[in-house]
């Protein structure tokens, strides 16, 4: 290293003599706010279909499917405010929700086993977990987060679609008439 | 400057799109990085264009951003990535860059004994060709090594070597004042 080198090193913090103007720091502050209120790119269901498909769904409804038509009759399932997904998650989580809803209430028409609504009922508190874990995900954690989720809605929606099949198929004469449903 | 702070807590706060925490980062690094952007591409103007979107690109790309390096060191490399494609863009002549002499002596010791000042280097800096001045610049002031400097500007190791010695030889004249022009 020679003298000018040195001089250099030795005296590092006094190059940096410039301030920027204080509007850059303004434009950033409407940037990131721009960002957070409108420009925010929406990412199609598509893509969180694939994602869902290639997820391993795994099911233990073993323990439901015994009793699930004895007990009482389910309550139309409350869907608690969970907190808000970021905006690009809201199309999917809108989608899984309407198909989740539509379940419940078709199986509202049927007596199922409580034991039935506590674990739909584990789903949801898992799903806020979720939830809250996604608006503090750091970045790039988020399509592992939005997988758990779909693959909770896929859960649940197949539970339910399981149990109206078997309530269906082995007990129709227990069951209301769906309006679409043929009498036997 | 504190390059060798991680800002842990800053960092998260960015990460959860804290506007205060984002405003502590900013307010931390944007007089060095400026500076660095204002000694590659000379405009204020344009350096603090720069600015503003190396720390776009820092919030956005936050999340990526892994502990092995520090933060600074992060934001550093993404305002000098940012100022070379400004530079390439507006057809920075790196073909300057292209190595034609190769048999360039080692002028260790030519190195006057005169009282440099930060003023007049600056000056000098600011004088130097587009391509003399970057590669000075990203090894003597930023820091980098010859090796990641190739490594920014495509080009070879050993052509970053030879530019930079030519860059220096070329500042210490100006220095000396054989070229001053002001």
């Amino acid at each position: 290293m020679n003298n000018l080198e040195k001089f250099i090193r030795e005296n590092r913090a006094d190059f940096d003599k410039e301030t920027p103007g204080l509007k850059v720091w303004a434009n950033i502050s409407k940037e990131l706010e721009k960002q957070k209120t409108g420009g925010a790119k929406t990412i199609s269901i598509k893509r969180y279909l694939s994602i869902a498909a290639a997820a391993l769904v795994l099911l233990t409804i073993g323990g439901l499917a015994g009793s699930y038509f004895k007990g009482q009759p389910i309550p139309a399932i409350a869907i608690q405010n969970t907190p808000e997904l970021p905006p690009e998650f809201q199309e999917m989580e809108d989608f899984y929700r309407h198909q989740y809803e539509q379940q419940v209430s078709l199986l509202a028409n049927y007596q199922v086993d409580p034991a039935f609504k506590d674990d739909l009922k584990q789903f949801e508190e898992v799903m806020e977990t979720l939830k809250t874990e996604l608006q503090n995900a750091p970045k790039g954690n988020e399509e592992r987060i939005v997988t758990a989720i779909i693959q909770n809605y896929q859960a649940k929606i197949e539970i339910l679609q399981r149990i109206l099949e078997r309530i269906q198929t082995t007990n129709p004469k227990t069951t209301k008439l769906e309006k679409d449903e043929v009498s036997l | 400057m504190d390059y060798g702070s991680t800002h842990q807590g800053i960092v998260e706060g960015c990460l959860k799109g804290d506007r205060t925490a984002q405003f502590e980062l900013y307010r931390l690094y944007s007089k060095a990085m400026y500076n660095v952007a204002l000694r590659m591409v000379r405009s204020e103007i344009d350096a603090e264009d720069l600015l503003q979107q190396s720390f776009m690109d820092v919030f956005s790309k936050l999340g990526t951003f892994r502990s092995e390096s520090t933060v600074g060191v992060w934001i550093k490399r993404i305002v000098v990535n940012n100022c070379i494609n400004f530079l390439k863009k507006k057809r920075l002549q790196l073909e300057e860059l292209n190595d034609h002499f190769h048999q360039l002596p080692d002028n260790h010791d030519e190195d006057q004994e005169c009282k440099f000042s930060v003023d007049a280097i600056n000056k000098a800096v600011f004088q130097l060709p587009d391509g003399y001045r970057v590669v000075f610049s990203l090894y003597a002031m930023e820091g980098y090594d010859h090796e990641e400097i190739g490594q920014i500007l495509g080009i070879t190791e050993s052509t970053s070597k030879s530019q930079y010695s030519r860059a220096k030889r070329k500042l210490q004249e100006l220095l000396a004042g054989k070229v001053m022009t002001e």
